[in-house]
């Protein structure tokens, strides 16, 4: 199994465990809470925010010299903040063939999903085509 | 009639606290039976067929036109307008000042409004180059008639104002509003969206030109609602929405046509038949219980919420009538509507986990962002009763709402 799939998997079993839709929730505010990743204030910026979503979330996708995708994400909310962290641990560090091969299925797997707004999920696949987008070029 | 309001109102039937009451009602289960008829026996189109089953369907339509004329103290049945909503009514309405509107003329409209009753508003004041004049509230969201007044002048063609702010709850004094408007020959329309259900209306004491409000605000179904407009002013009025059912005589070309008698030129295109049906017997069930009852027992529940909300370490409740302009000056009435901030949490994480527990509230900007600018808040919670809503309901939530902002800011919880 590839790092993307085995690092999936990992997240998807974890939800899994959490039955209750609010034990999901309270997952990804613990995993906010106890984050020490923050975005500094000048780079919760416009370039860096994801439009057509009305919570704030900043997310800035770099690729390093050795080809390996650097995510960076903050958000006004704990819930998205938390989802967007476990969407980062599953893709950062990985390389271009890597995310090639890779398929996010996460929010089939997540009861939060279903209460995500349209808009909300549509900010989520936005964020995943970036990240295909950035690794490939 | 049983004791048991809820039992009147099958949506109530579910796990499910329900507090998003200013968005939309609970339908009464009165309504829903005589839509469930209408379909199955009665529902033909009107105003178009001569047979039978079509008369007896245009009766019942004109029968409910005749109990809204009724319920809302107006003096004519053609005074009132079946629409598909508020938003369909000032859209129309506005619309059917496209002709009339100079470049010297404004309208006046005011920070507390619906972006149902602000946009179509900008709109015709953009398209007529006819001046917006927008009437500020204060800091705390609240709105005093000497802001809308100070915007009157004898160039104001309209002024468009809310009843009730769908934010604050407050009921919005326009007495005086009115009489100035009226002074400089001013038409008023009275967005009643929130009022409806939370106050007897009463077109005639309350003197404006025009007041909307929608079925589905007021215990009835979605898809309709009512335009009221005095009869002299309707029938100089241009017409607004155009289609089939509301020309008299239509001519080839760009030849001018003519339209129906009131309130027929307002009602282009098949109306809501079975909307309205269901509007019709929920004003009949309004009637067969003690509405005044009721709203004394929701005036209460409000109190006992807005008790325990402002006991809350950094709450932010907008509109708290003690603040303000309003302080000391005039005791505001206000409906049990609130809307707050708590600062370092965001409304969407409330919102959401509330929902898992079961509670149903508003996160956003409420539709109301000029509102919101001027109070600097960017999003806002919104809790609103109606007479439905129990002691015990308000309980569960006040202690939900405290385990989940501990947990929100890392606090141990049990």
């Amino acid at each position: 199994m590839n790092r993307f799939d085995q690092r999936q998997k990992y997240c998807i079993d974890t939800f899994a465990k959490l039955d209750d839709e609010y034990d999901q929730f309270d997952y990804l505010i613990s995993i906010s809470l106890t984050s020490e990743i923050k975005l500094d204030k000048t780079l919760r910026n416009e370039k860096n925010l994801i439009k057509n979503c009305k919570s704030n979330l900043w997310i800035i996708i770099k690729k390093e010299m050795d080809g390996t995708i650097n995510i960076r994400v903050d958000s006004d909310s704990l819930i998205l903040k938390g989802l967007l962290l476990v969407i980062k641990n599953i893709y950062q560090g990985l390389n271009k063939e890597e995310i090639k091969k890779s398929s996010f299925k996460l929010m089939e797997y997540v009861k939060v999903g279903d209460l995500l707004s349209n808009k909300r999920k549509d900010s989520i696949e936005e964020i995943i085509s970036k990240i295909n987008e950035i690794s490939k070029s | 009639m049983n004791n048991n309001i809820r039992s009147y109102f099958p949506i109530l039937n579910q796990d499910l606290i329900y507090f998003d009451n200013s968005a939309t009602a609970a339908t009464c289960s009165a309504a829903l039976k005589a839509m469930d008829h209408y379909y199955k026996t009665d529902c033909f189109n009107i105003h178009r067929g001569v047979y039978r089953q079509a008369q007896k369907s245009e009766k019942e339509f004109e029968d409910v036109r005749e109990k809204v004329r009724k319920y809302i103290g107006a003096t004519y049945a053609e005074e009132i307008i079946f629409t598909f909503g508020t938003t369909d009514a000032i859209n129309n309405l506005s619309s059917c000042f496209l002709l009339d509107m100079k470049e010297s003329d404004n309208i006046v409209i005011t920070e507390i409004e619906h972006s149902s009753n602000y946009l179509p508003w900008k709109k015709l004041s953009m398209v007529t180059k006819c001046e917006l004049r927008i009437a500020q509230c204060d800091e705390n969201g609240l709105l005093s008639e000497e802001a809308v007044i100070q915007c009157i002048d004898k160039n104001t063609k309209i002024v468009a104002i809310s009843g009730m702010s769908n934010v604050t709850g407050v009921f919005q004094p326009i007495n005086e509003v009115i009489k100035m408007a009226h002074e400089n020959k001013s038409y008023v329309i009275v967005d009643a969206s929130q009022l409806c259900s939370h106050t007897k209306i009463n077109v005639k004491e309350m003197d404006c030109d025009f007041l909307c409000f929608s079925s589905h605000k007021f215990f009835g179904p979605t898809g309709s609602g009512i335009l009221y407009g005095k009869r002299e002013i309707l029938n100089k009025l241009n017409v607004g929405k155009v289609g089939g059912g509301m020309v008299d005589i239509l001519n080839n070309g760009m030849e001018k046509d003519s339209f129906d008698a009131i309130p027929y030129k307002f009602e282009a295109g098949t109306p809501p038949l079975a909307e309205v049906i269901g509007l019709g017997a929920t004003i009949d069930f309004i009637n067969s219980i003690d509405f005044d009852f009721y709203l004394k027992k929701e005036k209460e529940m409000g109190q006992l919420l807005e008790n325990k909300l402002v006991q809350i370490p950094k709450l932010n409740l907008i509109g708290n009538t003690s603040l303000g302009s309003y302080k000391g000056k005039v005791n505001l009435k206000k409906a049990p509507i609130f809307s707050f901030s708590i600062e370092g949490i965001t409304s969407y994480d409330l919102g959401l986990l509330l929902s898992t527990k079961k509670i149903a509230v508003r996160t956003g900007n409420l539709c109301a962002q000029p509102l919101l600018k001027r109070i600097k808040e960017s999003d806002l919670l919104r809790v609103s009763l109606s007479i439905y809503n129990t002691e015990e309901e308000i309980g569960v939530f006040v202690e939900t709402l405290n385990y989940l902002l501990s947990r929100l800011k890392g606090e141990k919880c049990e």
